[in-house]
């Protein structure tokens, strides 16, 4: 028991025990909760993932992030939502045009360094990868498909869409 | 600190006591680095494809006709259609009707166990979703294709050292979701 001697030759001492019980709890809680995942994200402020029973973890940052009024790629802003929409000006062929030029750069990054590991002759064997969509959960299925097509034309067939997990392993 | 001598009787006994600060500083540390370093959402993906052309010749396996099974799921705003053909006669062509409520999403998650049961060769699942429906709304109609959950009965499947370890854990029910909608 910490303990303090006053003026008056009195010792004032402090039960530390209910603080001990306290830190011990939190502390295997802690230690449950704790994530050793190899991928470490900070959900963005601006949008709020869906939930999803999903077992299959993160593994790799998103790519795309769409949050309730703007859309990132590469943690760069491309463009603003008006409404949850994306404004006229922005679309061509029912892609977004500055998304679809951002993952165009993205795929032939992805390209250069698969064609370095696997020295393929066969260009259309160099896969660009696939893309993680990070979106807020109350856009219409309208925006993903925009999202989507842009990554269509920029060669990407595979999304991963990031959820959060209703069970924490 | 952490120790002091009591009076036993008329003797003065030194009576041992444990010395807890050691404790309570390693406590604190740990808590405050677990604390900082916490995070309390797990994050997960669902994997979706698109569809693509490929000019890539054909196979002979691939040229051979073989009744497998189509699985097309439609998304709309309030309801959900679920239809079933097989590509060779008898189609066996099945449509089933689910609203988006908790409870109807259930029954449909419960009716693709019950096609992969059935038909445990099929393994790819054609979704189409229209522009208004809600993302999360979405999502969990994929949950209810993609994934088994506690309560369901695990699928037995050979295992394929290749596969992704949630899917040879028997837990994910239709690996392949193809997003039908996206198309330009």
């Amino acid at each position: 028991m910490a303990s303090a001697g006053g003026d008056s030759g009195e010792t004032l001492s402090l039960n530390i025990m209910p603080m001990l019980d306290i830190f011990s709890i939190l502390l295997t809680f802690l230690l449950m909760s704790y994530s050793t995942d190899p991928v470490n994200h900070d959900i963005n402020e601006n949008l709020e993932l869906p939930d999803s029973v999903t077992l299959v973890s993160m593994d790799e940052v998103p790519s795309i992030i769409v949050s309730r009024e703007e859309v990132y790629v590469n943690d760069n802003k491309i463009i603003d939502l008006v409404n949850g929409k994306v404004k006229e000006e922005d679309l061509q062929q029912g892609a977004v045009f500055p998304v679809y030029e951002e993952l165009k750069k993205l795929s032939e990054q992805n390209k250069a360094v698969a064609r370095e590991v696997i020295s393929s002759p066969d260009e259309k064997k160099v896969d660009p990868g696939s893309i993680t969509i990070e979106m807020d959960r109350k856009h219409n299925f309208e925006l993903l498909r925009r999202l989507m097509i842009s990554g269509q034309q920029a060669e990407f067939i595979k999304f991963k869409l990031l959820v959060a997990k209703e069970n924490i392993d | 600190m952490g120790s002091r001598r009591k009076k036993g009787g008329n003797k003065q006994a030194a009576t041992p006591e444990l010395n807890v600060m050691p404790f309570v500083d390693i406590f604190s540390m740990l808590n405050t680095f677990l604390l900082v370093s916490a995070s309390f959402i797990g994050l997960g993906i669902l994997e979706v494809q698109i569809p693509f052309l490929s000019n890539a010749p054909q196979t002979e396996e691939e040229q051979k006709p073989e009744r497998t099974l189509n699985i097309r799921v439609d998304t709309e705003k309030d309801k959900i259609i679920l239809t079933t053909l097989y590509t060779e006669p008898p189609e066996d062509k099945q449509v089933k009707e689910y609203k988006t409520d908790i409870a109807d999403i259930e029954r449909f998650h419960q009716e693709m166990i019950s096609i992969k049961t059935k038909d445990p060769k099929s393994d790819k699942v054609t979704v189409f979703v229209d522009d208004d429906v809600k993302y999360d709304k979405m999502v969990l109609v994929l949950d209810a294709i993609k994934t088994l959950k506690e309560n369901d009965p695990a699928i037995p499947k050979a295992v394929d050292p290749g596969e992704p370890a949630e899917v040879q854990s028997g837990r994910i029910l239709y690996d392949k979701v193809v997003i039908g909608s996206v198309i330009l």
